[in-house]
């Protein structure tokens, strides 16, 4: 177990790095401003009405909703190749001998980092909401949002961390990263809420972990009731308890194959 | 003792072939203080050896015992005893300033902040690495990073320090420096060191004691000054001479080298005393200066492979 002095000295070590990264944040921010701008263009021009079926969202709605699901993969993402670079150049092997564990350190220097990141993306992300939809997210569901979309953007860094301990057994780790990538762009509803997909593709959708990556924080701005607003967050707890116990057994195996074979 | 091995082995098994023994029964004690060098050449064990001692590799078969932990089993708890250097790894972060790394790690060893006040100032003079403090790790030349490497790993004041290669890629003023550094502090807290290095300047300038191991098994294992003595049968003396082009046939000396006023001459201690050696050349020569020298620990290591394999 790691003491609270360590963990809050990884939390202050994560913030600190944030801090440092102000090119490395400018840029992302730059990117995320033109997509959301390009897909809220898209959102505009198209026709809502006039589709062959029912949606019952306007276009203000899907560009707030893509201002968050996409706040969370700009803000989450960064994790993968960090620890499959440790991997590979031995760190990760190195911190074996120290008496703290390594997911442990990580999660906590990331969740330091995480808040940094979505403090800045959510700023960033209200003015530009704002500015491209002409409407306002509603007030009081700021705070949740911010809460869903923290929770969400760190979720997304402990399933990046398992996939960049794959890199342990073999080349593994980029081709799984990019499975994952695709999997969270149809079944999270990166672009579009997932209640547009049909039934089917909803149920198996909400079998897998991605939905409460990005679709919980991006149904905030769909005017949710506070039955969706607690199944949404309770959703959001349960996998990220149940990445974290995976992030744990797959560095628990990571270090397993190291002790026993040294590489 | 400190360091407990009996038996150490270490087999690899390969998708090909039989398993490769990179470790063979090792088997050897360290006491509380020591400096101890681990050498041998690459591919010999000493690595994978350091490994297991420090809890980061199982063992095949075979015990050992690291102040008072089985390595393999305690490894969290053995890491709050001992200090671990990878000449080529890092512990610092890489982006952070030193200061920040050093306070980092006073909360993962749980060091008191008043004891890790009094132990930074300390080491900190000692390596007279102030200046470096401020500064983010990635700045900083690869001397001044060892010398950061080393205060950080002896920062929750380890009873053993494993360091491996410490020295690679130092030029030779910051190998100095380091080597004075390091036998500084395992003098004042008699930290047990066990230092592997292919560079015979840190075993001559840190280590009293030398384990050779090849092929995964030990080959040697004696006090550095017993190793000299028992090796060094032969002594280099270097006469500055008035004259020029000195000539020279002295019975039992074999000449090196010679130069415009010097001349340079190999004894067989063992055949020919040296005091003898030495009356015949001053009794023919006008000699200006006398050197006597051990032959370098480097001929020492490479002709105890030789003989040993």
């Amino acid at each position: 177990m790691m003491s609270l002095r360590a963990a809050t000295g990884f939390v202050g070590l994560g913030w600190r790095r944030g801090l440092g990264e102000r090119v490395l944040i400018a840029v992302p921010i730059v990117t995320y401003a033109l997509l959301v701008a390009v897909f809220s263009s898209i959102f505009k021009a198209t026709p809502l009405d006039e589709l062959p079926f029912q949606i019952r969202v306007s276009a203000p709605e899907l560009i707030w909703y893509l201002i968050l699901t996409e706040m969370i993969t700009f803000t989450g993402g960064y994790t993968f190749q960090e620890v499959r670079l440790e991997v590979l150049e031995g760190q990760f092997a190195a911190s074996l001998a120290r008496p703290t564990s390594y997911f442990a350190g990580k999660i906590w220097g990331w969740l330091g980092q995480t808040v940094l990141r979505v403090l800045v993306f959510f700023t960033a992300g209200l003015v530009l909401g704002r500015f491209l939809s002409g409407t306002f997210l509603d007030w009081r569901l700021l705070p949740i949002a911010l809460v869903s979309v923290t929770l969400g953007a760190f979720m997304h860094g402990v399933v990046y961390f398992s996939l960049a301990l794959l890199e342990v057994w073999g080349p593994y780790a980029r081709p799984a990263m990019w499975i994952s990538q695709k999997l969270c762009f149809v079944f999270g509803g990166l672009l579009l809420p997932i209640s547009f997909y049909p039934g089917w593709m909803q149920d198996v959708a909400w079998l897998t972990p991605y939905p409460a990556i990005l679709n919980v924080a991006g149904r905030l701005a769909l005017a949710p009731s506070r039955a969706q607003l607690f199944w949404g967050i309770s959703c959001q707890l349960f996998w990220l308890g149940l990445m974290i116990l995976l992030a744990f057994g797959t560095q628990h195996y990571a270090e397993r194959k190291l002790l026993a074979t040294g590489t | 003792m400190i360091v407990n091995v009996e038996g150490l082995t270490k087999r690899f098994e390969r998708k090909r072939g039989p398993p490769f023994t990179a470790v063979d029964a090792v088997g050897f004690s360290i006491a509380a203080g020591e400096r101890v060098a681990f050498i041998g050449p690459n591919g010999a064990g000493k690595s994978t050896t350091l490994k297991m001692l420090t809890g980061i590799l199982y063992p095949s078969s075979g015990q050992a015992e690291v102040a008072g932990f089985v390595p393999w089993k305690e490894r969290q708890r053995l890491a709050r005893e001992i200090g671990i250097v990878f000449g080529q790894r890092s512990q610092l972060w890489y982006h952070l300033p030193v200061r920040d790394s050093f306070l980092l790690l006073s909360k993962i060893y749980d060091i008191d902040p008043a004891v890790y006040r009094s132990r930074l100032a300390y080491i900190v003079t000692v390596l007279e690495i102030e200046p470096l403090l401020g500064q983010p790790v990635k700045s900083l030349s690869l001397g001044q990073r060892m010398r950061c490497e080393i205060a950080a790993t002896l920062l929750h004041k380890p009873k053993v320090l494993f360091l491996d290669e410490p020295t690679i890629g130092l030029d030779v003023t910051a190998k100095a420096l380091l080597r004075e550094h390091l036998k500084h502090l395992a003098d004042s807290e008699e930290t047990t060191i066990m230092l592997t290095s292919h560079d015979t300047g840190d075993i001559e300038e840190i280590c009293t004691r030398v384990i050779l191991i090849d092929d995964g098994r030990i080959l040697l294992d004696k006090p550095l000054a017993e190793l000299r003595s028992e090796f060094l049968a032969n002594k280099e003396i270097t006469l500055v001479t008035g004259e020029e082009h000195p000539e020279a046939d002295f019975d039992g000396a074999v000449v090196v080298s010679r130069d415009h006023h010097r001349i340079t001459l190999s004894v067989d201690q063992t055949r020919h005393p040296i005091g003898r050696v030495l009356a015949g050349a001053l009794s023919r020569l006008s000699v200006r200066d006398v050197t006597i020298e051990n032959a370098p620990l480097e001929a020492i290591i490479r002709n105890l492979y030789g003989e040993k394999r």
